[in-house]
Parts: C-alpha cells; sequence; structure tokens
C-alpha cells in the first residue's frame, strides 16, 4: 500500500527523523540489500543486481511474496525467480509508462503499442513488442521441453541407479529373454531353453510377481538339477508336489516367500527327491515344528547345506532334530530369524553335533532373543569347525562382545573370507583392532567380504587394522553408520605417504601438536591442510577440548567393488573422489544420509554414486 | 444417558446420607445436578464421600445446598465437594478416610478397558466356578432383613436398594442373569460352505458363520462378530448374506475408507450377480426408498447415515426456512444392519449412534476389532443398537415405567409416568457398569463383572490371532527399530530447539505448574518430534519458507502447524487434525475439566467423533510443502534429513533383480509425507500415496493401482487417514516414521500387512533418532508397557496418558 501512496506523491505525516534522514539520503538500502541477498542467495544470480537507482523504491518495498497475485499473471512464463526484481522495476517512477502509449521495442528497437499484454525484459529495462515475444516465448518454451526431457532422462537414470546399473544398451539376450517373460504363456511353443536362461527368466518372472501355478510348470522337466523360486508367494501347494513328482533328480532346491509351502508338501517330499543336497527355504510358516522333525527323520535325501528364514514354526525340536540327523554332514547351515527357537541349550548342541571340520558357511542372525547367542556358543562352534568357516554371518545377534572376535574368529578361521555382523554395537574399536591384528597370523588370505553395518563401536584404529589385513582382497565393504570415523582417517589412508599434506601432518606430531592432550577422545578431529575441510572443522569441533591429530598409512584396495559408507557422516566429496580415484575397480558407492557429499563430487563415469542427496529434477 | 444417569445416581447417594426415603425434598436439587454431564472419574470420588458426611445436622445440608446449587450449573462439582468437605472437617472430624478413599479409588478409574479386553478373551472357567446370580441373591436377602429391622442403623448401600426397589417394580427383571446362565451357549460347530462363494473359507471362518447363523434365529437376533482385526470378519458376512439370499435387503454401514474395500470383496468373493450392490455414498446417491429395496446389499458411510438421519429429524437450512428431508435409508425395512468398525458408535449421544439405532431392521449386527477402547461403558452403545432386552432399557424404581430412551422433555419428568429422573435407571448402567467402576473387581464390582461377562459370551464371537494361528497360516511378525544420528547441522539445530524448549519446562516445573502449562509443553514436544522428521516441518513458517499462510481456505491443524488432515473444530473454534487433537487428549493426566484448548487455554470442549471438515483439494495441494520446495524457497538447494535418507536407503536395500518387495510408509505429518514422496520420487521410485480428503473411488483406485502394478512399490499413508480397514497384503514391509504416544495406532498400522493372505515374511521398521527426544519417547513406552504389564489391572489408556513425572522423563538429558 505504501508503494501506491509514493506513487502518487501524496505522503502523510512524518515524524522529524524521517524527514531529515530523507533529505540527507540515508536510507537502509544496505540492510535491505543484505536481507535480500541472504534470502536470495540460492535464487539465481540475477536477482541480487542491486543498483542505487532502485533504492528509493527498495526502502519500503517489501520483498515478501505476499504482493505476487497482481505480477504472477504477466509473469507466468517466466521463471519464478526474477519476482522481486521484477517488480521494483515496474514501479519505477521513470520506466512506469502508461497503458496504450506508444513505446519502442528494446529488442528490435520497432515501435509499438503497450499492453497489459506486453512483456517487461528485466535485463534490458523495457518492454518488447508482440512479434519479438512471441520469438521470446517459443524460445522459452524449447527450453522447458529440453528441461521435461531431461528430467525424465533423470528420473530413467535414478531409477537405474536403484537397480545398480548405469543406463545403457541392453544385450540382444537381455532383450530376448524380457520378452520370453512378457510372453510365457506360449513359451511351451519354444522348445528348450538353457538352464542358466531359465534361472534368469524365473528371477524375471518372481520380480513382475507373475510366477504362480502356470508359469512355474514350464520350468519343470525331469533333468534339471538346481531350481531357484525366489517370490512362490502365488504358487500354491499343488504346484510344489508337482516340483518334486517331475524333478527326481534336484539337487538344489531353493524357494523364497513360500508362504503357501504346507505340511503336506513336505511329506511328499520325504521320499520323492532321492539327491537332494541342498535345500534353502524363506519363509515357511506353515510348516509345523513336528512336521520339521518328522522331515529330518524319515527324508531320503543326503541333505548337506541347509537354509531357513523367517518362520517361528522352527521350534527347538526341529533344530535338534535336524543336528542329530544331519549335522555331521552339513556344510552349509543358515537360520535366521526363527522366533520358534527360543531356547539356548538349544543353540548350545550346534557346536556337539557338527563333525569337525566340515561345515563351511554359517548364519546365526537375528536369533528370537538377543541373549540366545552369545561369544561362548560361537567361540565353541568355531573352535570345532572353525577350520574349514568360510562365510560367517551373525547379524543381529546383539549380546556379542569383543571375545567373540578375538577369542573365535582370530584364533579359528584361517580361511574365513566373508564376515558379516550387523548391528553388533558392543564390539569396540580395540577389540577389532586387536581381532584383526592376530587374524592375520593364521589367515594369510585376507577377507573378500566383510559387512560393519551399525558396528558402532568401531572407530579409525578398526577400520585401518581391517584394511592393513585384506585390503588387498577385500570386494565388498560395509561400514554404514560407523560414525566414529574421521574425514581426516579417510583422507589418509587414501593418500600417498609421500604426499606433501601427510608429510605435513607427521611433522606437526613429530614437533609435539599432541603434547598435552589426552588419549582419551574418542573422535579425532583431524588437523590436516587438505583445504577444503575448514566446514568441517568447524563443524566438529564443537568439542571445546582440541583433538588428537593422528597419522595413518596408505592402505591400497585394488580389489574393492562395492563400499557402503551411508551415514558416515565424514564422508564427503572430497573422500570420493579420493575413492574414485585410488580404487581402480570400485564400481558402486552408497553414500545415503552423507550430507556432505554433493552430485558436484567428480568421478570416474563407470563408477556409481548412490544415495547422493539434494539432487534435484 | 449413562452419564446423566450415573451423576443423578451419585447425587442420589450423596444425599442418602443425611435423610432416606425423603423425595420430595431432594428434587429440586437433584434435577439440576442431572442436567450437568459428569465425567466417571469425579463419580467414583464423589460417591466414596457420603459416608462421612453421615453425621452433619439439618442446618448443614441447607448450607450445601446453596454451595451446590449455585456451582451445579457450571462443570461437575469436585470443587463444591471440596467446600463441603471442608466444612466437615470443621465440624466432625472424620475426613481422614476421605482422602484415603479417593486415592484408593482413583487408579481404578480408568480400568475398564483392561478388564473389558480380559473378558472379552472369555474365560469361562472362572464364570462357571462362580455363578453370580447365587451371590446376587444372598446380597439381595440381607439388606431386607436388616432393613425391616432397623433402616437407621445398617445402612443399606445404594447399589441394593436400588436392586431392590426395581425388582418390586419390575419382577421380569429377577430371572434376567439366572436366565442367561442357563441358556446353552451355541455349540461351536462348522457351518457348510455356501454355494456361489469364490473363495474357500477358513476353518474358523466357517465355525463363525454357523455361529452368525445360529445366532441370528436364536432370540438375539445379532450380536456383536469382534474378531481381531485381519480374521476376515467381512468374509464372514458375506457368507453370512450368500447363505440365504432370500433375507435381504442388508445394509453395511461402515467407515468412508472400506466402504470400496466391501464392494471389493463382495465381487471378488461372490460369483457374479449374487449379490446386487449398491453404494450410497456421493452426491448422487439414490433418494426414494424404492430403489434401495432393489438392491442386496447397501453400503453407506456413517456420515452419510448420520447426515440423512440429522435432515429427516432436525431438518438443514435452505433459502426458504428449515427444509426436512425424507430419509431413504430410514424408511427400509431391511432385514439385516451390520456395522462395521463399529466402535464408530461408542458415544451413544452422537449423531450417528441415535441414527443407526433409527434403522428398522429384523436382525442386528456388529463387527469390530476392538470393540472396547477406553471404557466399560463404550459397549453399552453396541447393546442399545442391538436393542438387547432388558439391558438397553431404563426402568422407573418407583412404579412399572420402562422405555428404551431417555424422555424427560422437561428435563424434570418422565414422559411415560411423571417421575423425576432420579427415581429412573439404566438395567446396564445399574447392574454392570457402575459397580465395576465404584469396585473395581471386588465384590460388587466382580459380581456385576461376571454379569457383563455373561451377557457378552451370549452376544459375541472373539477369536484371536493367536488362537487361531494355525488355522490363519499368517507369517511371524517382526517388529525392529532402526536408531539413527542427526548429521552435525541438524544436530545444532535440534539442540537449539531442545534447550529452548527445556528452559521453558524447567521454569514449568519451578513454578509447579507443569500441569497448567501442558498445551505449551505438548506443543514442545511436537516440535521437536517434527524437527526429528525433518526441520522444515518446523521451520515453514519463518522467514522466506513461509508460503502456506498467503493459501487462503487451507486448514492449518493448530497443533501440528501442518495442513490438517480430516479437521475438526473445538467449540472455541479452532481447528486440529482429529488424530493430533485425539493424541493431546488422551495423553493428558490431570482431571478432564482441567484440559486446556492449546491455543486459547479455555476449557476445551471437542466432538471427536464430528464428522471432519470440509477440504478443498487443489487448496491442499497449493499449500503443500514440496510446492515450497518447487518455487524454490529452499534456494534450489533442498536437503534432505537423517531419517527421509534412512528410509531411502532402507527402501533401496530392499529391491533386488529376484524380487519385488512392496512397503508402507506411514507418517503421522502429512507434510513429512509429502517431502518423502517427493525425495522417493526423486531417487526413481514409484509410489503412491493416500490422502484424508481422497473420495472413496480415488483412495479404491490408488489402492488398486499399488496391489497391481509390481512396479509400484512404495505406499505413503498418513497415520490420520489410513490406519484402518486397509487391506495392503502386496506390500510385506511397514515403515513407521515417528513413535506414536499410543501403541495400540501403530498396532493397527501394521494389521494392514499382518493379515489373511499375506503369504511373504513381513517386517515392521520403526525408524528413531537417537539423539533426539524420539529415542526417549520410546523408553517411555517401553517403561510404561512394562509396569502395566507388571500390576495386574491392565489399564491401556494408562500408556497414553503422560504424568508429570513422565514429562519430567522426556526433558532430561
Amino acid at each position: 500500500m505504501s508503494r501506491r501512496t509514493r506513487n502518487t506523491g501524496v505522503r502523510g505525516p512524518n515524524s522529524a527523523l524521517t524527514e531529515f534522514l530523507r533529505v540527507e539520503g540515508i536510507t537502509d538500502a544496505f540492510r535491505q540489500r543484505q536481507g535480500r541477498q541472504r534470502a536470495g542467495s540460492g535464487r539465481g544470480s540475477g536477482a541480487v543486481s542491486e543498483t542505487p537507482e532502485t533504492d528509493a523504491t527498495a526502502t519500503n518495498g517489501t520483498t515478501s511474496l505476499a504482493e505476487t497475485p497482481g505480477a504472477d499473471v504477466s509473469n507466468d512464463l517466466s521463471d519464478d525467480d526474477n519476482d522481486v526484481e521484477y517488480r521494483d522495476d515496474l514501479f519505477n517512477p521513470d520506466d512506469f509508462k502508461q497503458l496504450g502509449q506508444e513505446d519502442t521495442c528494446v529488442d528490435c528497437g520497432n515501435p509499438f503499442t503497450l499492453t497489459v499484454y506486453s512483456r517487461f525484459i528485466e535485463a534490458s529495462k523495457g518492454y518488447i513488442c508482440e512479434d519479438c515475444n512471441e520469438l521470446l516465448r517459443k524460445k522459452e518454451r524449447n527450453v522447458r521441453k529440453t528441461q521435461q526431457t531431461a528430467r525424465k532422462r533423470r528420473k530413467k537414470v535414478a531409477k537405474a541407479l536403484l537397480d545398480k546399473k548405469t543406463v545403457r544398451i541392453a544385450s540382444l539376450q537381455d532383450i530376448c529373454i524380457r520378452a520370453i517373460s512378457s510372453h510365457i504363456e506360449d513359451v511351451d511353443a519354444l522348445g528348450d531353453i538353457g538352464q542358466t536362461n531359465i534361472n534368469k527368466i524365473l528371477k524375471i518372472l518372481s520380480k513382475n510377481r507373475s510366477l504362480n501355478d502356470s508359469t512355474v510348470t514350464l520350468f519343470l522337466n525331469p533333468s534339471i538339477k538346481v531350481l531357484e523360486l525366489w517370490d512362490c508367494s502365488n504358487v500354491t501347494s499343488d504346484s510344489f508336489n508337482k516340483i518334486a513328482a517331475y524333478c527326481s533328480q534336484l539337487e538344489s532346491l531353493t524357494l523364497f516367500m513360500c508362504g503357501q509351502l504346507h505340511n503336506d508338501n513336505m511329506t511328499y517330499f520325504i521320499d520323492k527327491l532321492p539327491n537332494l543336497k541342498k535345500l534353502a527355504l524363506n519363509g515357511p510358516f506353515l510348516i509345523s515344528t513336528p512336521q520339521w522333525v518328522d522331515f529330518f527323520e524319515k527324508a531320503e535325501s543326503p541333505l548337506e547345506q541347509f537354509e531357513v528364514r523367517n518362520t517361528h514354526r522352527f521350534g527347538n525340536d526341529s533344530l535338534i532334530s535336524l543336528l542329530e540327523r544331519r549335522g555331521n554332514q552339513l556344510t552349509l547351515l543358515k537360520l535366521s530369524r526363527l522366533d520358534g527357537l527360543d531356547s539356548e541349550p538349544v543353540y548350545g548342541l550346534i557346536p556337539q553335533y557338527l563333525a569337525p571340520s566340515r561345515l563351511e558357511e554359517l548364519e546365526l542372525s537375528h536369533p528370537h532373543q538377543a541373549n540366545l547367542i552369545d561369544d561362548d556358543l560361537l567361540i565353541h562352534i568355531l573352535a570345532t569347525t572353525g577350520e574349514t568357516i568360510k562365510y560367517l554371518n551373525v547379524d543381529g545377534c546383539t549380546q556379542l562382545t569383543d571375545s567373540f572376535l578375538t577369542e573365535g574368529v582370530a584364533k579359528f578361521c584361517p580361511v574365513l573370507e566373508t564376515l558379516s555382523m550387523r548391528n553388533l554395537e558392543l564390539i569396540t574399536n580395540e577389540g577389532m583392532r586387536d581381532a584383526f591384528e592376530e587374524l592375520g597370523q593364521i589367515n594369510y588370505g585376507g577377507l573378500l567380504s566383510i559387512d560393519l553395518t551399525k558396528c558402532t563401536g568401531l572407530g579409525n584404529e578398526a577400520i585401518e587394522a581391517i584394511f592393513k589385513h585384506s585390503g588387498k582382497t577385500l570386494v565388498e565393504a560395509s561400514i554404514n553408520s560407523v560414525n566414529n570415523l574421521t574425514n581426516s582417517f579417510l583422507v589418509q589412508i587414501l593418500t600417498d605417504d609421500k604426499d606433501e599434506s601427510k608429510v605435513l601432518i607427521q611433522k606437526s606430531i613429530e614437533d609435539g601438536v599432541n603434547d598435552g592432550i589426552d588419549e582419551a577422545p574418542p573422535m579425532e578431529v583431524d588437523g590436516d591442510e587438505e583445504g577444503d575441510d575448514e566446514g568441517d572443522l568447524e563443524a566438529y569441533s564443537s568439542q571445546p577440548t582440541k583433538s588428537k591429530v593422528v597419522f595413518y598409512l596408505q592402505q591400497s584396495l585394488p580389489l574393492l567393488t562395492k563400499l557402503d559408507v551411508g551415514f558416515v557422516r565424514a564422508f564427503d566429496d572430497l573422500v570420493l573422489e579420493k575413492f574414485s580415484e585410488e580404487c581402480p575397480k570400485l564400481a558402486i558407492v552408497e553414500v545415503f544420509g552423507n550430507n556432505r557429499c554433493t552430485a558436484k563430487a567428480s568421478v570416474r563415469d563407470d563408477l556409481l554414486v548412490i544415495g547422493v542427496q539434494g539432487e534435484n529434477l | 444417558m449413562t452419564q446423566d444417569q450415573i451423576s443423578n445416581d451419585d447425587s442420589d447417594d450423596l444425599g442418602g446420607g443425611f435423610i432416606k426415603n425423603d423425595p420430595d425434598k431432594r428434587t429440586r436439587r437433584r434435577t439440576r445436578r442431572s442436567a450437568t454431564p459428569k465425567q466417571y472419574a469425579e463419580d467414583s470420588e464423589a460417591e466414596e464421600l457420603p459416608k462421612t458426611r453421615k453425621r452433619t445436622t439439618r442446618v448443614k445440608r441447607e448450607l450445601i445446598n446453596v454451595d451446590s446449587e449455585s456451582d451445579d450449573d457450571f462443570k461437575p462439582d469436585p470443587d463444591a465437594n471440596g467446600v463441603e468437605e471442608e466444612e466437615d472437617n470443621i465440624k466432625v472430624e472424620v475426613d481422614d478416610d476421605d482422602i484415603a478413599l479417593i486415592s484408593v479409588v482413583k487408579p481404578e478409574e480408568g480400568d475398564s478397558a483392561a478388564r473389558a479386553i480380559a473378558l472379552l478373551e472369555l474365560d469361562d472357567q472362572f464364570l462357571d466356578a462362580d455363578p453370580p446370580s447365587k451371590k446376587r441373591k444372598t446380597t439381595k436377602g440381607k439388606p431386607r432383613a436388616k432393613k425391616a429391622a432397623k433402616p437407621k442403623v445398617a445402612k443399606v448401600p445404594y447399589f441394593t436398594r436400588v436392586t431392590e426397589k426395581l425388582y418390586n417394580q419390575h419382577p421380569e427383571l429377577k430371572d434376567v442373569f439366572p436366565y442367561l446362565l442357563r441358556l446353552e451357549t451355541l455349540k461351536v460347530e462348522r457351518a457348510t460352505q455356501p454355494e456361489n462363494m469364490n473363495v474357500k473359507l477358513l476353518p474358523f471362518q466357517l465355525e463363525g458363520l454357523d455361529w452368525l447363523l445360529k445366532q441370528e434365529d436364536g432370540e438375539f437376533g445379532g450380536g456383536v462378530l469382534a474378531d481381531e482385526m485381519g480374521m476376515g470378519k467381512t468374509i464372514q458376512t458375506i457368507a453370512l448374506f450368500m447363505s440365504d439370499r432370500s433375507k435381504r435387503p442388508n445394509l453395511v454401514v461402515g467407515p468412508t475408507v472400506a466402504l470400496m474395500q466391501w464392494k471389493h470383496e463382495i465381487e471378488t468373493h461372490t460369483k457374479d450377480g449374487m449379490l446386487k450392490v449398491l453404494l450410497f455414498h456421493g452426491a448422487n446417491r439414490a433418494s426414494t426408498a424404492k430403489e434401495l429395496e432393489e438392491y442386496d446389499v447397501i453400503l453407506t458411510s456413517y456420515s452419510v447415515l448420520e447426515s440423512v438421519f440429522r435432515k429427516e429429524r432436525y431438518g438443514f437450512k435452505r433459502v426458504n426456512g428449515l427444509v426436512k428431508q425424507k430419509s431413504p435409508l430410514h424408511a427400509v425395512n431391511f432385514y439385516r444392519v451390520v456395522l462395521d468398525e463399529a466402535h464408530n458408535i461408542k458415544d451413544r449421544t452422537s449423531g450417528t449412534a441415535k441414527a443407526a439405532n433409527e434403522l428398522k431392521c429384523q436382525k442386528r449386527w456388529c463387527l469390530s476389532g476392538t470393540p472396547l477402547q477406553n471404557r466399560i461403558g463404550e459397549i453399552y452403545s453396541l447393546i442399545r443398537f442391538l436393542k438387547l432386552d432388558p439391558f438397553y432399557k431404563y426402568y422407573c424404581t418407583q412404579c412399572e415405567c420402562s422405555s428404551s430412551e431417555w424422555m424427560f422433555s422437561d428435563w424434570r419428568h418422565c414422559d411415560q409416568c411423571g417421575h423425576s429422573p432420579m427415581m429412573h435407571t439404566n438395567f446396564f448402567n445399574h447392574f454392570m457398569l457402575k459397580n465395576i467402576q465404584k469396585h473395581g473387581m471386588t465384590g460388587d464390582g466382580l459380581i456385576s463383572f461376571q454379569n457383563l461377562r455373561l451377557l457378552l459370551k451370549h452376544v459375541m464371537l472373539r477369536r484371536t490371532k493367536i488362537e487361531r494361528a494355525d488355522d490363519l497360516g499368517l507369517p511371524p511378525r517382526i517388529v525392529e527399530i532402526r536408531k539413527d544420528c542427526f548429521n552435525a547441522e541438524e544436530k545444532d539445530l535440534y539442540l537449539s530447539l531442545y534447550s529452548d524448549s527445556k528452559r521453558k519446562f524447567n521454569d514449568y516445573v519451578a513454578e509447579g505448574v507443569v500441569l497448567n502449562n501442558y498445551a505449551n509443553i505438548f506443543t514442545l514436544i511436537t516440535r521437536m518430534r517434527q524437527l526429528a522428521d525433518h526441520p522444515d516441518l518446523v521451520l515453514k513458517r519463518i522467514g522466506a519458507n513461509s508460503v502456506a499462510q498467503e493459501v487462503e481456505g487451507v486448514i492449518m491443524c493448530q497443533l501440528c502447524d501442518d495442513e490438517a488432515e480430516e479437521p475438526i473444530e473445538s467449540k472455541c473454534r479452532h481447528r486440529f487434525c482429529r488424530m493430533c487433537i485425539l493424541e493431546y487428549v488422551e495423553s493428558f493426566s490431570g482431571l478432564d475439566k482441567n484440559l486446556q484448548c492449546p491455543v486459547c487455554h479455555i476449557g476445551l470442549s471437542i466432538d471427536l467423533q464430528q464428522p471432519a471438515l470440509e477440504v478443498d483439494e487443489e487448496l491442499f495441494s497449493k499449500a503443500s510443502i514440496v510446492n515450497r520446495i518447487k518455487l524454490g524457497t529452499h534456494g534450489g538447494q533442498w536437503r534432505s534429513s537423517t531419517k527421509i535418507e534412512a528410509l531411502v536407503e532402507e527402501l533401496y536395500k530392499l529391491r533386488s533383480d529376484r524380487h519385488t518387495i512392496k512397503s508402507i510408509v506411514f507418517s503421522q505429518f502429512t507434510s513429512m509425507l509429502d517431502l518423502i514422496e517427493w525425495r522417493l520420487k526423486v531417487a526413481g521410485f514409484e509410489t503412491v500415496k493416500l490422502q484424508g480428503s481422497m473420495l472413496p473411488l480415488q483412495r479404491d483406485n490408488t489402492i488398486k493401482h499399488f496391489m497391481e502394478n509390481p512396479q509400484v512399490e512404495i505406499f505413503l499413508v498418513s497415520l490420520k487417514a489410513g490406519g484402518v480397514a486397509l487391506n495392503l497384503c502386496e506390500a510385506s514391509q511397514v515403515f513407521l516414521m515417528d513413535p506414536w504416544w499410543n501403541p495400540s495406532v501403530e498396532w493397527q498400522s501394521m494389521d494392514r500387512v499382518h493379515r489373511i493372505g499375506q503369504k511373504r515374511p513381513i517386517r515392521i521398521t520403526r525408524f528413531c533418532i537417537s539423539d533426539s527426544i524420539e529415542l526417549k519417547i520410546i523408553e517411555l513406552q517401553e517403561k510404561k508397557a512394562n509396569m502395566i504389564h507388571a500390576t495386574i489391572n491392565h489399564d491401556d489408556a494408562a500408556v497414553n496418558r503422560l504424568t508429570p513425572d513422565d514429562l519430567q522423563f522426556l526433558f532430561m538429558n
């Protein structure tokens, strides 16, 4: 409202001070500008081009968006960004022209009549004629179109990212398989399909949720030895019987999400699958404890590998029966999320029945209660069969402590390749470091894969020890939510020891920067001179005490392919770039929740960075 | 009118101490009292008072009368009682008992819920071991003898006196409970599967069908099917429709959300054309009874039922004055009326309940997974709807008058017999409710409790999932809490809000006014919870972000400062999301009369069941937080939050090339869902969202879209909108974004996937930022749950209530 009054030249009474200030030409333009800059810092550069002549209007030009309605109509086509500037100029008395007046086009210089539809160009501070406007509009339309296509493409890329793929041309094989799976009903006409391709088709069908009674029978023939159905939720109990009836040669059977697998099916399987060596079931929650017992006692199959997940009806008796009957021949045992197993002594039986040095893969994850699986149990198991263990998974056994690592893994696992220990919050930094230093004495090969998701007790030293031991062989690593890692550590392990920055750190340590600092603080704040870290320093040094400067040797990670560093806040653009440079095989990095990791980081083209936030469509 | 009734009884009791059988002297005062609605809480206190006042003199009584008369018109009057007590104190020194008594009684007041639930689990041995009727007979005999001897010396309990009078005037009532006891319970048998149904009923569903059929033929003509959620109450009802199709028409009343689900299930589970279904909802619904009668099943919502009834009864305003419109629903003679989610009529004074009671039909059914949410009184509403004689009726203690309505048009005299309201009592209240409230599980309370259980045994069928786990074939339910930490920036922001809030809270503590400032504290906590979700939820009002104010017509919830979902209005004209204000009310631990409006701090008065205010969908989306992102109010650099990123990561990790796992994401805050939707879209996920303001058809299509397309992986639901009656068993993962005071709301949302038809293993993940108030909330929940399970009297409502100590705990470091 006040702006209107100014334009008509009518003013209300003023205080003496206001009058004085006005006469002296003192305005609050400075403060205004500052406010504007703060508000519009991200709004494109044009918004802040403040010139002295606009001060007069700016003094009372409240820049709130509240006054947009009028301006919006004519401004629809241009970007919203310029609202503020636009209005300020429009009402500048010098430029203010009445409608219907003659004006010269600022673009082509031709005279034209000003109408309500005439467009104001901020850049040249004037109106343009109808023709020029038309041209401009066309240009804008094109821009918008490309923006749209870009957006679509971005969406496609984002989607592909989720599937851990880059957008590329599909192989002929893939196209064919996709075509087949969409016309699966007629697949009989095609004749024989090779086993690997059958598996591929089965995966696609499972993913499309189109695996059902009619499609599943297409893949059953007497010759197949391996069958993997990943989503059987639409396969009924009759079809499960057909599997055993048609494919009596089966050696390996994998049924996931088999919510309809019934007691009767298991009874049927008892004598129909004489060669079955591997049985993996996920979610067979209709099969009761006595039925499991029955199956283990009577089944003719030479079961060596057994995996069961997600059922509350695999009870204590089932496990006892499994161990008694099959325990000494098992090479693979995976038990996960079995709420029916609720007795610690029953778990305690596992090491007693296993044959010494036979088991290769062991998973005891997510027990019903954390106290069911403790250090002693695992040490006991590893002491028996650790010599052959290649795969060990103890996800979610939150009761495990350092002694599981130092007394168990570090002592008995010479050939361990994969270690997964999510959510083990009790493991400490020192325990892990000591364990891996000790493991190095017996396990010369090194780990291929390690999963430390949510082992929140770990810190720099532990990870350093791990990389020292198995950095050369590590293919997959997850340090998700290991939030004690510092930026300096991540940078240093990837920087050449001769690098100037590291030399400086070493020197500063020798000079005694750490003097008088306690050993205690768990989070070392970096004092490195990599530049770029000023922000970090500020943020982290909210602790008043100055922290210790530590020097880390470079570690090489030549084979690292997949790295999950989600919720490690110290992981920023710089570290990402380092990883991209130093790990030649690195293909996937997951950086969820790392808000300092942005799309601006320049990484290798073949490196997928998943979970960068702030990417806008 | 249960409440009035109770207060009547109280005052009767109060007076009873001074003089007995002196009706004319008391009438005036009592009628006054009867007009004031009372809360149970105060009742129980008041009831204990008379003993002490027995010895006061006449003069005293007049004094009190003056007091109470002046106060009565206001509100329940513990204050007045207080005054009286003080005077007692001066005259007679017996007041110590009072305090003791109150403190004994108080903790029991809310117990009803848990007890009733225990009661639902129908533990028959208890009942058989201790036949209630006999006990009563003994109690009945005693007072009579005493009364004859010397009424002045031995005080006959009020209950016994009224029972006596009732039996004298209405001899037929004597036999009610003995008869119920004699009545044989229905044998559990399996009915045969009705023809023309596409689905094979599970064994326990056939048992249910058998019970439904027999119950209809039996003397109650209906009942309550209270199977736990997700056990197929709908299917059993459809089977009932199908078992004899000549019995028609049927009316199904349900929440709006559930209607399409009903239609859908009828269509999929019955052969085509077997049942003609009409959806009586929306603007162009049929208007005549004749049209309705052509259909076998008519589906309608509670709000429509209420509105047609209101238009018929009270009329509505048009240009030419008040217009009354005939209600087609109330004109049809239905064979059956089924109330789905029947706890919608738990407030029996609400228009909806009245509208339901007025329906004309032969058989009445209630379906409800949670027939009792808070109080035993709630079941009365169902009994009233079922017209269970004589349980729902009002009886006069002075004459033979009995009525189904509380008919006191002049507030003083019964329309039938002319006696005062004080002389009337409700059968259910008298024999079941009151004593349980008064005595808990002892003495008369236990008898009443067994009476109630006896009745429910005959009219209610409840099976739980655990009982029938093998029949159901449900997957195990795994609940996990995912804990994350703030990043440095969020932590900074949070700490500034936290220290601010904490300072304020400590001020209140220092001044000793915590409960008086409950509204402020609740708001503080809400802000902190929102900040843990995403800073934008709190900051959007500030600085360059403030767009919301400019969009006119959008209703903002005054509690969560967000676009209100299902907005309802208080007496003082402030608007809130239904869920927000419900949560607010439930968590208040002080006396009800001290509950303030969070905005204007006068006493809060709000009908929680009222129909939601209308919202314009378009304006709604304009105010959406995402719109603000698009408008560039974040300077083009929108930042996600830890929690959202945690969700994205979880969802990302669920993906695989070999199977599709679908998820449901719940949040309490609408803007949070908007942000999540936006972030997930950017990340390349396909999502659908269910909002409270959607029409049934839109909802249905949204749900269908999700169920049928494998590439649509995520279903976003506002806890406020989609908690109930959604069947989403294609999904097998549930994510709860924010912790909720009331654990039952969380259970309900989990039940969306944990139900019949679920063949995949399921997992429920609750997100929690461990360096925020959320961790405290979860700890508090666990602490309370443990505490409550440890005591014998479980009380579900107590879990929701926040005592000053709890608040202190939340603000502790």
